[in-house]
């Protein structure tokens, strides 16, 4: 991979605002650091 | 067995990444960027073509080059860069349309899971998170570099 100054966010590399937007919408009460805490807490409790 | 993938370039804080898809229909500048959410830590990944005239990205764009493993192959390529400055970092990316969505879904199976022992992967389904797991639909993915609680 090779630098390239052209690709510093600015206004030819807008991230996708509106997918940006939906995503904090999905993530909205969807703390995913929690549910991932939780999968391996039942992980760890399940293993034999 | 090294998967063929495109040369890319990056911008100075390593969230800007791009290159050039070449194929069936011609060559197209793709772009890969990172951008933080709301949650702290948490980034999403976008997927998209530039457009040089109108300097602006599609999001939605199909270009259906016939490329679409080294594309994949590529976007795996960014993610490990991303990590390597970004290691706390975690990476939550859905599709732009249900069947980019798909095309993720076989990206994460083909490229990343079973080549990188690095990650965890899990996959948001209706009613919550789960490890991920082939041929699974999801509606999200979060990737992350295994840390060592694991």
């Amino acid at each position: 991979m090779v630098y390239d100054d052209s690709l510093n966010l600015g206004e030819q590399n807008k991230p996708c605002q509106v997918k940006i937007d939906q995503a904090n919408y999905m993530l909205k009460n969807n703390n995913v650091f929690d549910a991932v805490r939780k999968i391996k807490e039942k992980e760890r409790s399940t293993k034999p | 067995m090294e998967l063929e993938r495109y040369q890319t370039s990056i911008s100075r804080d390593h969230k800007v990444y791009s290159f050039v898809s070449i194929g069936n229909n011609g060559k197209f500048i793709k772009k890969v960027i990172f951008s933080e959410t709301d949650q702290e830590g948490l980034y999403n990944l976008s997927l998209g073509d530039y457009n040089p005239k109108t300097k602006d990205i599609d999001y939605y764009s199909i270009s259906d080059n016939g490329d679409r493993d080294k594309i994949l192959a590529t976007v795996v390529a960014c993610l490990f860069s991303f990590f390597k400055y970004n290691p706390k970092a975690w990476v939550y990316t859905y599709g732009s349309t249900p069947a980019r969505t798909r095309l993720y879904r076989i990206g994460i199976s083909t490229h990343l899971e079973e080549t990188s022992e690095d990650f965890e992967i899990f996959g948001e389904l209706e009613h919550g998170w789960e490890r991920f797991k082939k041929d699974t639909n999801y509606r999200a993915f979060i990737i992350k570099l295994k840390d060592e609680d694991n």
